[in-house]
This record gives C-alpha cells, sequence and structure tokens, in this order.
C-alpha cells in the first residue's frame, strides 16, 4: 500500500508526548555560562557610554561584551536585495548598539554569569548613559523629506523601494466607470511560537570550530551569514537546530543576539546559553504585518475590475531585517488576488521607525494583499448593490493557467469549483436568509468571504543571499544513506517546527525506494550531517524538499537493485523492491531481503564486481522550475461566520469552513492541521494580537498579559474541504501550503465582522477588530 | 538562606540541598533533576507550558517557588506513561495529531489530567474552558480538544 | 525571567507570621498563593527584600458555614471557592468570581485573601466582597480587627491593612430568603483581568420588586465602584427589562474609568451600562 496520501500517526510523536524532546533550552554542555541581555529602554537615544564594571565586579559575572568591542569583530547585518528591489539601503545594523539606539528592547550589551539565575542580576549592574532623542513613531511622518535621518548613511528613512508595473493600468483607468479608493491599514504582531529564541554557542580552541545549537529555521543559512559576519571559515561552523517550539517564519531571522552570543563565547572560551525571556521576545524578536495601502481600483459599473494600484507602506522599525524585501513585496504582489485584472501598479516603501525590525512571518505579507482585494471587493458589492460573491464569481480566474499580471502563472486549480464548495458547505442562501431573520431580532450576524491564490515556495532565496540580484532558482538536496542491515536516514538541510517532516518525508522516501516505513528515518538541522539547504521557509518543504527526497529514494533504490540484480542474477532493469524485498518482477520467490542486499554492498564487497560501488548512499537535487517569484499555486476559500455583539463588540464564531487545494497530499492529517493551525494564527492575529506603542516608542505589550495570543475558548472549530488538484510541475503534484490559512482567514474574519455590522453605517478599513474599536466604529456611525 | 528540599517527583525520591529560596519550581525540576520535558514559554503565567501536577493539582511551575516543593508530590510529564504504556491522553494527542512543534505539548497534558480527573466526561466546551491556561500557538486547538475527547472516551471504556 | 533575590520564611503560626512582618516593616512582602506576586517578581516590578510566605497554615485554608456567616479562609482557593456547594448555592456571585479568576491552572493556586490583600483595579473578588457586604478579618501586632470591605479597598493595589497586617478569613452574611446574585465580567480573552465585571447582589420583594439592590462594579475605578443611581432604579419599581436597561443607563454617568491597552476609557463607560443590565438579569433570573 503506497504510504503517499495516508494519513498515518505522526513519526515524531512519541518523544514529544513523553517529554523527551530536546529543545535548546534542554542541552547543557559541561562549563557553560548564561547569557544575558543588557537591552535598550529608549525608543530612540544616543549611546554615551557603557560600563561593565559593576557587572563583573558580582561574584558570578563572568564576562561581558559591548557593542564598541563587538564594532570591529562583527560586520553588519544582512540585508537582502530581490531583483525587484529599485532601492535597498543599508542601515549599520550591528549585533549590538554602538552609537544609537533605534527601538526600545535593542541589545546594548551582553553579559556571561555563572548561571541561568546570575545571569539577569548581572546584567542589572551594567550600566549605560543614553541621550535620549525624539523618537519617529509614525512612517507617515519619517517618509517626509524633511524629517530627521534615524541613520546617518542613509540619505533618508526610506530603506526599501520597490516599483512594480504589470498589464495595462492607463487602459484600467481609461475603461473605468468609476475609480474605487480606500485606505487601509493593517496592525503590528507576529508569530510569537511558544518556544522563544534560544541559542549555546561554543568555540573549541584545539579545532577552531564554532558550534551552535540554535532555535532557527535556517541552519545552513544562518552558518553562512554567520561565517560572513564574523570573518570565520564557513567549514569551521556547525549549526545545529535541535527540536524547534514553533517557528512561523520569524525564526527566518539571522538573530544580532546569536552573532553576539559566538563573540561572547569565543571570548570566553566557554559554551554560553541564551534562552530568551518573552518579555525581550516581544519587545525585539521581529514584528510583522503593519502596513497601510493606499489603493485605486479602477472599476466599470457592471461589476468589472479593471486594475488595482497602491502606495503601500511599510513600517520596517529601527532596522532592516534581512527579509524585509519579502513581506513587503509579498503584500504588493498579492493585490489583484485570483480576479482577473488588466492593470497593476504598486509601489512600496519601507520606512524606517523607532519600532523593532519588521521581518518575516507566516504568510510573508500576501494577507495584507489579500485584505486589500478582498474587502474592496465587499465595499464595492455594497457600493453597486451587489451580492459580494456574486461579484467575486464574476471577477474570478475561470480558467488555469493563468498569466497574472504581476507576471506570476497561476498553474492550476478550480477557483470557482473552489467557491462553491465553499458556499455549499456553509449553505450561503440559507445562511443569507437566516441573517435578515437575525436582524429582526437586533441579532448581528456576519458572513465572510475570501478567497486568494497563494503562492508556496518562492525562488528568491539564493539570489538574495547574493546581496545584488543575480537570476536564481529554489532547489533541495537530499541525501540516503542505508545502513547494513537496510534501514535508511534520510538527510535533509531542513528544519522541523511542528511541521510534520519526519512524517511526510519518510512517507515519500518509503514509497519511492519500496522499504517499510519503519526503516526509514528522517534526520535534519544538523548541518555537519545534512546537505546544504535553504531551511523551512516560504512552505516550500512539499512543493521542493519532498520531490527531492523522491529523487534521492528513487537513486538509492537503483543502487539497491543493481546490488540485489548481482545476487539474484538478474537484469538491473528487471529488479523492484517491494515490502522491503528485492525482486525480480514477475518471478515469485527470487527475492532476498533488502537487508541481505545491504549485508553485501557493505561487508561483503569482495562478492561483488569491481565496477558496483560499495556502500549504499545516494545524494539527489530538486530544482524547482523557473515559472518565476513563487513556485507553487495553492489557493483555498474561507467563509466564516460570526455574531457580532453591537453593545460590548465582541464577536462569536458561529462556524468557519475553508476550502483548500494544495495539490496531491502526502498525509492529509497533517495537512489539516496546517491549515487549521495557520488559521488560528489569523483569527488571532485579526482580533486579538497587536504591539502597542506609545508615543515616546515604548512597547506596551511585553507580556502575554497584554499581547493577546488566542487560547482554546477564543477558537472555533473549523471544517475543511480538501480539493487536489496536482501541481503540474511538481513531482508528485504536491504543492506548498503551510501558510495558507494564514493568510485567507485576515480578509475572510475581517469581512465577516464587517458583514454584521456595515449595515450600521460603518465602514471597516484597518485593523485590529478589538472590541473596543468596534464600539467605535459604531459609535462614530450613530454620530 | 538556601534550603533542602526532599520531594517525591514521578514516583522517586530526590534530595536536593542549597536550593535558592528564589528557584522556580520548573528550574529545579529542569535544572537540578533534569527532567527537562517540562517547558517555559513567557514570563507572566499565561502559557502553561510549565504544567505539572503538584500534590494533585495542575499548576503552573514558573508560579512556584520550588522551597514549597519539600515534601510535595509531583508528577511531571515523564511520569504520566505507566513504564512503557503511554496514558491514553499521550495516546489520544498522538492518535488525533494534538502537537505539531510539541512545545506546549506537556505542559497540555498535565492539564488534561486534571480535567479529566474533574470532569470525566466532558463536552467540548468543557475542554475548551479547562485549557484556557495552556497556550498554542501551532494548532488552533481543534486537535488538541479531539484528543481529549478520545482520551476521555477511551478511559471510559476502560473503567466501565 | 526571574525574581531578585529575596530572604524567605514560611512561618509555621500566624503569631510568627506577624512578628516576621513586624521585624521587617515594608521590606517584607506576604505571599499567599503566589499567582500574582510571583509574576510582578518575575518581571522585577516588585522585588521585596524578605517574602514571608503562609504556606504552612493550614488553619487558613478553609470554607464553611456559622450560623448566618459564611466563613472563608483567606487561603482558600479559587478552585476551592468555585467548585463548593455551599458557596454555590449560598453566595453565587461569589462562585461566579472564583470561577474566573485566571485560569484554571492560577485558580489551583491562587487564594482569595491574596486576591483580596493585592486590591488589583480590575480584580474580580473586590466588587463581590463588597456587593455581598463582607467583612475582612485581620489579624496584627495588636491582635484581630474587622475591616468592612467596603473600607478595605483604598485605592488600586492598596488596601487599609497596615504592613504588618494580615488578611485572616472573611465573612460574608448569609443573604436572607429572595436574594440573589450574580457576578458578571467582560475581559479580552477568558483568563484576562476584567475590562468591567459587575456583582449584583437582590433580594426580591414583593410583586416582582427588587427589595434591595446592591451593584458594584470592578475595572473602572481605583476601587470597586458602587453604582446607588442604578441601585436605586433597580428598587424604585416592578423589575422589568426596561427597568434594568434604565440602570445600566444609570450606571454609565459619573464613572471615571482608566484606559489602557485593551480598553480605553469611554469602551468601560459603554460597557459598565451593558454588563450591569446583564448581571442584573443574571442575578435575577437564579431563584
Amino acid at each position: 500500500m503506497p504510504m503517499i496520501g495516508q494519513s498515518i500517526k505522526r513519526r515524531e510523536d512519541l518523544k514529544y508526548v513523553t517529554g523527551s524532546g530536546t529543545y535548546v533550552d534542554d542541552i547543557t554542555l559541561p562549563g557553560m555560562l548564561y547569557a544575558a541581555f543588557v537591552r535598550s529602554p529608549h525608543a530612540h537615544a544616543r549611546l554615551l557610554g557603557v560600563d561593565t564594571t559593576k557587572a563583573l565586579e558580582h561574584p558570578k559575572g563572568i564576562d561581558a561584551i559591548t557593542g564598541a568591542e563587538a564594532y570591529p569583530l562583527a560586520g553588519p547585518m544582512p540585508v537582502y536585495s530581490y531583483r525587484e528591489a529599485a532601492v535597498i539601503k543599508k542601515p549599520d545594523y550591528r549585533c549590538l548598539a554602538h552609537d544609537r539606539v533605534r527601538f526600545v528592547g535593542e541589545p546594548v550589551a551582553l553579559v556571561a554569569a555563572a548561571d541561568r539565575y546570575a545571569a539577569e542580576d548581572v546584567a542589572e549592574l551594567v550600566e549605560v548613559e543614553y541621550e535620549p532623542l525624539e523618537p519617529l513613531m509614525n512612517p507617515d511622518e519619517s517618509i517626509k523629506p524633511d524629517s530627521p535621518k534615524l541613520h546617518d548613511n542613509l540619505d533618508n528613512n526610506v530603506g526599501l523601494r520597490i516599483e512594480r508595473r504589470g498589464g495595462d493600468m492607463e487602459a484600467a483607468y481609461r475603461e473605468a466607470d468609476f475609480v474605487f479608493k480606500r485606505r487601509y491599514r493593517m496592525h503590528r504582531h507576529t508569530g510569537t511560537p511558544i518556544e522563544t529564541r534560544g541559542c549555546i554557542a561554543q568555540y573549541n580552541t584545539g579545532t577552531q570550530e564554532l558550534t551552535l545549537h540554535c532555535s532557527t529555521q535556517i541552519p545552513h543559512i544562518l552558518k553562512t551569514h554567520l561565517s560572513e559576519i564574523l570573518d570565520f571559515p564557513e567549514f569551521k561552523i556547525r549549526v545545529i537546530a535541535p527540536d524547534v517550539g514553533g517557528g512561523f517564519g520569524n525564526k527566518l531571522q539571522v538573530p544580532p543576539e546569536v552573532v553576539a552570543l559566538c563573540l561572547l563565547a569565543i571570548k570566553t572560551r566557554r559554551p554560553v546559553k541564551w534562552i530568551e525571556t518573552r518579555r525581550e521576545s516581544l519587545m525585539a524578536f521581529l514584528h510583522a504585518r503593519e502596513q497601510t495601502h493606499d489603493v485605486e481600483i479602477p472599476m466599470k459599473r457592471d461589476g468589472t475590475i479593471l486594475g488595482i494600484k497602491s502606495h503601500e507602506i511599510v513600517n520596517a522599525g529601527g532596522y532592516l531585517d534581512a527579509r524585509i524585501s519579502g513581506p513587503s513585496l509579498g503584500a504588493g504582489m498579492w493585490l489583484p488576488g485570483p480576479y482577473m485584472v488588466k492593470g497593476f501598479h504598486v509601489d512600496i516603501d519601507a520606512v524606517m521607525t523607532n519600532k523593532c525590525p519588521y521581518g518575516a512571518y507566516r504568510g510573508f505579507g500576501s494577507q495584507m494583499g489579500a485584505l486589500v482585494i478582498e474587502r474592496s471587493l465587499d465595499l464595492i458589492a455594497r457600493e453597486l448593490s451587489r451580492d459580494p460573491v456574486d461579484l467575486r464569481k464574476q471577477n474570478v480566474i475561470k480558467e488555469t493557467p493563468y498569466k497574472c499580471v504581476t507576471g506570476h502563472e497561476f498553474d492550476s486549480g478550480d477557483y470557482m469549483a473552489g467557491l462553491d464548495k465553499a458556499l455549499e458547505m456553509v449553505d450561503y442562501g440559507a445562511l443569507r436568509a437566516e441573517q435578515a431573520r437575525l436582524r429582526e431580532e437586533g441579532r448581528y450576524m456576519g458572513i465572510g468571504v475570501a478567497m486568494a491564490v497563494e503562492g508556496a515556495g518562492w525562488n528568491t532565496y539564493t539570489a538574495a543571499m547574493a546581496q545584488h540580484y543575480v537570476p536564481t532558482l529554489d532547489y533541495a538536496t537530499v541525501t540516503m544513506r542505508m545502513d547494513t542491515s537496510g534501514n535508511v536516514k534520510v538527510l535533509i538541510g531542513d528544519v522541523a517546527c511542528g511541521t510534520s517532516h519526519a512524517t511526510t518525508a519518510a512517507q515519500v522516501a518509503a514509497d519511492a525506494i519500496g522499504l517499510p516505513i519503519d526503516t526509514i528515518e528522517v534526520v535534519e538541522g544538523d548541518t555537519a550531517v545534512t546537505p546544504y539547504d535553504s531551511g523551512t521557509r516560504a512552505a516550500r518543504f512539499s512543493a521542493v524538499v519532498l520531490p527531492a527526497v523522491a529523487e534521492s529514494g528513487m537513486a538509492l533504490k537503483k543502487k539497491v537493485c543493481r546490488v540485489g540484480a548481482h545476487l539474484l542474477e538478474g537484469a538491473e532493469e528487471d529488479m523492484e523492491i517491494v515490502e522491503g524485498q528485492v525482486q525480480v518482477r514477475g518471478v515469485p520467490g527470487k527475492s532476498l531481503p533488502v537487508s541481505r542486499v545491504a549485508r553485501v554492498a557493505y561487508s561483503e564487497v569482495a562478492t561483488l564486481p569491481h565496477e558496483i560501488p560499495a556502500g549504499l548512499e545516494a545524494t539527489e537535487s530538486f530544482k524547482a522550475p523557473m515559472s518565476g517569484l513563487c513556485i507553487t499555486w495553492p489557493y483555498s476559500i474561507h467563509i466564516p461566520v460570526v455574531e457580532v455583539d453591537i453593545e460590548t463588540g465582541t464577536v462569536k464564531f458561529l462556524r468557519y469552513a475553508i476550502v483548500h487545494d494544495c495539490g496531491v497530499e502526502v498525509n492529509p492529517m497533517v495537512v489539516e492541521g496546517q491549515v487549521v493551525g495557520g488559521t488560528a494564527q489569523g483569527v488571532g492575529g485579526t482580533l486579538l494580537e497587536e504591539m502597542v506603542y506609545d508615543e515616546d516608542g515604548q512597547l506596551l505589550t511585553t507580556s502575554f498579559m497584554d499581547y493577546l495570543i488566542p487560547t482554546a475558548t477564543d477558537m472555533p472549530s473549523f471544517d475543511v474541504c480538501h480539493l487536489q488538484t496536482a501541481a503540474p510541475q511538481i513531482p508528485g503534484g504536491y504543492k506548498g501550503m503551510g501558510e495558507g490559512g494564514c493568510v485567507y482567514a485576515y480578509a475572510a474574519v475581517v469581512n465577516a465582522v464587517a458583514d454584521a455590522i456595515e449595515p450600521l453605517g460603518v465602514e471597516i478599513t484597518s485593523t485590529p477588530l478589538s472590541p473596543s474599536r468596534i464600539l467605535e466604529l459604531l459609535r462614530e456611525a450613530r454620530g | 538562606m538556601a534550603r533542602t528540599v526532599q520531594a517525591t517527583v514521578n514516583g522517586r525520591k530526590y534530595y536536593e540541598e542549597n536550593v535558592e529560596p528564589r528557584l522556580l519550581l520548573v528550574h529545579f525540576l529542569r535544572d537540578r533533576l533534569g527532567l527537562t520535558g517540562t517547558h517555559v514559554g513567557c514570563d507572566s503565567t499565561n502559557c502553561g507550558a510549565c504544567t505539572v501536577m503538584f500534590n494533585g493539582k495542575a499548576v503552573k511551575s514558573c508560579t512556584l517557588l520550588a522551597v514549597r516543593a519539600d515534601g510535595a508530590e509531583i508528577t511531571t510529564i515523564e511520569g504520566v506513561a505507566d513504564e512503557d504504556q503511554l496514558h491514553p491522553l499521550q495516546e489520544g494527542f498522538w492518535e488525533k495529531h494534538g502537537l505539531q512543534c510539541g512545545y506546549c505539548t506537556p505542559g497540555m497534558i498535565m492539564s488534561a489530567l486534571q480535567l479529566l480527573e474533574r470532569h470525566p466526561d466532558p463536552d467540548e466546551a468543557t475542554v475548551r474552558q479547562e485549557l484556557e491556561g495552556n497556550l498554542c500557538r501551532c494548532t488552533g486547538y481543534q486537535n488538541i480538544v479531539e484528543a481529549v475527547l478520545w482520551a476521555a472516551e477511551r478511559l471510559k471504556s476502560a473503567g466501565a | 525571567m526571574i525574581p531578585r533575590a529575596f530572604e524567605y520564611f514560611d512561618p509555621a503560626t500566624l503569631e510568627e507570621a506577624v512578628g516576621l512582618l513586624e521585624q521587617h516593616g515594608e521590606d517584607a512582602k506576604l505571599m499567599a498563593g503566589g499567582q500574582s506576586l510571583l509574576p510582578m517578581m518575575k518581571l522585577r516590578m516588585v522585588s521585596p527584600a524578605v517574602v514571608v510566605d503562609l504556606w504552612r497554615l493550614p488553619e487558613l485554608d478553609y470554607i464553611r458555614r456559622d450560623d448566618g456567616v459564611v466563613r472563608v479562609g483567606a487561603m482558600a482557593t479559587h478552585y476551592a471557592l468555585h467548585s463548593s456547594p455551599l458557596i454555590r448555592t449560598t453566595l453565587p456571585a461569589l462562585a461566579d468570581a472564583a470561577r474566573v479568576v485566571g485560569d484554571p491552572l492560577v485558580r489551583n493556586l491562587g487564594t482569595i485573601g491574596g486576591s483580596a490583600a493585592h486590591a488589583a483595579y480590575n480584580a474580580d473578588y473586590p466588587a463581590v466582597l463588597v456587593a455581598l457586604n463582607a467583612e475582612l478579618l485581620a489579624v496584627g501586632p495588636d491582635g484581630k480587627r474587622s475591616i468592612p470591605a467596603v473600607d478595605f479597598f483604598t485605592d488600586t493595589f492598596t488596601t487599609c491593612l497596615e504592613p504588618t497586617e494580615i488578611v485572616t478569613d472573611i465573612l460574608i452574611p448569609v443573604p436572607g430568603s429572595g436574594a440573589r446574585s450574580a457576578y458578571l465580567k467582560l475581559s479580552r480573552r477568558g483568563t484576562d483581568f476584567a475590562i468591567v465585571g459587575v456583582a449584583a447582589a437582590l433580594t426580591e420583594g414583593e410583586g416582582g420588586h427588587c427589595a434591595d439592590a446592591r451593584v458594584v462594579l470592578t475595572g473602572v475605578g481605583d476601587v470597586p465602584v458602587r453604582v446607588t443611581e442604578a441601585e436605586e432604579i433597580l428598587q424604585a419599581g416592578p423589575l422589568d427589562a426596561e427597568r434594568m436597561a434604565e440602570a445600566g443607563e444609570a450606571a454609565k454617568r459619573n464613572l471615571d474609568p482608566p484606559s489602557d491597552v485593551q480598553a480605553d476609557a469611554q469602551y468601560r463607560v459603554d460597557v459598565s451600562g451593558v454588563y450591569v443590565r446583564r448581571a442584573v438579569a443574571a442575578a435575577w433570573q437564579r431563584s
């Protein structure tokens, strides 16, 4: 029975349910010190002096490093260029602040102490002198030419400028009966994995090797960057990602803190552990999402969308994170959604302010694109007195492949069928009738519809790494190593952070080789033993890594068959492997266990012809198709149904239907887990979570008491319908899928709330939809 | 003044000297006893990743001083299975895909143990309410709820 | 995050505890369940030099009825309170409040005495204790004294207790026949502090009238806020939906609530009216 398509139980779970997982904080190395950061209490200040004397007088204060000391030892943090970037600047972003601090929580110094508890005491003793400066919190202000500059080496506060044009926008305006205009704002929030960042850095003087145990999604990429930043030979750096307690894109970061930790490990000649506190994490780990869009949509009176144009402003924070281009572009490029438009025009400015740097978080900006188009469609439908579903049906792409004005080729899928399925799930017609009935009772039910195509797998990474644009594509390399007993290790340079790789890769490998899944084990996360890989990002695992697993498995199978053919005295091409037996196709009884073949290949090599190589190992790569920015095109339709209590502004879910299509599903149970989990994050992001700064630049949400991530009672049950349209360009037909739920939920939930209360005269164009915000809108509507 | 703490953890006796009064139970378990299955996810008693059974009650071990564990009976995730036989809750989380990254899972299971003691036949709403002290960022809770209901069913039929 | 170091005492008697407070004065902080104090110490917002932990005083952990009074030990946990049949049947508003303090894990350790003495402006118990006419017993160097709840809370995070006094018991009169009560809380998530919480203690009179009403709000001022105008309206005629709504509107007048990250002052005012109405309705529906 093929493994692909089976909802088998996860192979990684036994350790997790018994408490035997190994996360970075579970690792203790001999002689290990504990580190704590000294962080800026100011949003913006000149750094006048950092004095570690008192800290080092503490009996447990072992060592420390300051920005001044680190400056010559570590170069600037990286910033990636994409082809699309018209301008990308490089603020002098260092691992520890050295001249100015530019956000609350920016690391200023790092201390090492004898134990975890002492580290916090010692850090408190570091004396830092600041001269506070006026903070710039609002990108609309700091973008102005006469605004004070946050970075002396830049000519203004615009860190990134992207201009994208597609189709014929002029024609769109020319043919328009009217132009729909709005300003939309999405608030700042982020992924907050329950495991914060953490790392142990260790320098071995004998081997001159730097070893990191680090909670990261990108061990290989981190190694490459550390080599550049520290001017340290790359082959002398080993990054080990142990079990990772959630990543959600946040852990794609190259953390300045890890760079500083390496310096301290080299300085102290002892392993140094840093485990981020939640407070630090909320202040200084990446933030995401905060954007505004000034949108124009030329429309025909009959409901035809002609084009979409936006000026997007991203609040980039005090420094540019390496991936600033991604979530900026992710929003802009997704503006047309799954709809037929003639013209597309987006100008993106990522603007420096005194907030935490802005980076990757599940969906990579595309939720903002989806929010803009889906919200606009609802508002336009209202203006035209049309049903919002009807307007979507008029404009949705009817056939794939479809060349979008953004340049993307949506290669497969039936969006209309997906929409119909979702409408059927909620019984849309009956639901509208129910809504009308409830409204007569003074109850406000809302039905939200949002649909989107998601780009899963981005062909950008290696180009970005080059720091100037070179043409590129994504790829993955996988090694399969069979041992002398016929068991296989699958070596992948990726990292699972809840993403079930140990199960799905084993399923694909089992089918590719023909072995029982129990004899296959997936090894990830250690750069010393796995092939180079760009990491767990952009939902690329199924789109790019699994095809590489299949290729590598088939290559290994070939090698096993070659040895088997010799032993069974058959032709190599007649060999097959079924359930762990090498056999001659069509000749029952003529077979050998793979374990026997393996033993011969390793231990009885002399019995094999000389031209058959010893051992059983294969390495193969899969290169993604050169299809533009993204590699696969899953899509989804979300229909949440909510009830808004117009007296308190609270939102209750009555149901939540999801239709999604991510191509061939290796493990539907895992797929559904990702879809539901991602949607939950989107729902939380829309209704509960917000990073709130006051006007002095102080972050007010520095604990989970104030930064509200959803609890079990805040979440509805989700109904999921799976469609499976194979990806035409990917062997196996898989599409990426880990981000989708989180992309569509924003627009869908906002539309649902709006659908409930907009008849009362309000209009929703910004998030979050907190109860107080909803009441404020209703109050304004009443006048 | 450092103290001595003698406690029974997962049925085994532990004796630790020099316990600083400020030592939190979670670090006592993790750093002193080596029981690293109990995790830390926040500073503010919100996430519940550190949940253990303490004298028969599920508590957040990050918000309890280790000195109070003197004489206590504690169960951590490492002590939930009966030798190699998983507890139905552990099986349920596995069976129903009630975990992804696994970081919140130990705390979630410890809370669910209490839940099933107090509500042997819970409905979905009860499960959700009783797990309010445990945050999960991966699953959206849906399969966690399924897992607990599955375990409740299993325990009921075992008891019947 | 880790608390700063402190000296720790866990006395075996109340006398000893009072003695330690006398000895250490303002440097000392009492710990009951620790569910408010420890998080603040971990965030280093509070760093007492001395912690006097009351966990070895089991005599403070009880719930019982003595004649016309329900007595609750200061160390009774939220869980013990909301699962107590006595509290549920006699003082439903108190059971309501105990069921929504923090989360189930916090409720296993957190205590009513600790929460009352912590006196957060948005905590659940203060409003209920005032509405139910509770008295708090405190012991200090000069012996015991009884403090009416309404006098106990003097400011946010501040009570009328001397630094050397310890809350030991909470006494609540058993309500007479026709009495009914409820506590209703609005928060962002179930586990959060109240944006507004309303305790309503009503007594049914003749002909569908409310003979006595005490309605007290939390989250809208430095101390529990009793809305007497609303109470008067509730008692002024047959208690129907319209009257409840009118009382809700009245409750909004003269409120001066704080703004914070979760809700601004205007929001708190708006929902105070709604929650007064709903809490009164919830109480009234209880027989």
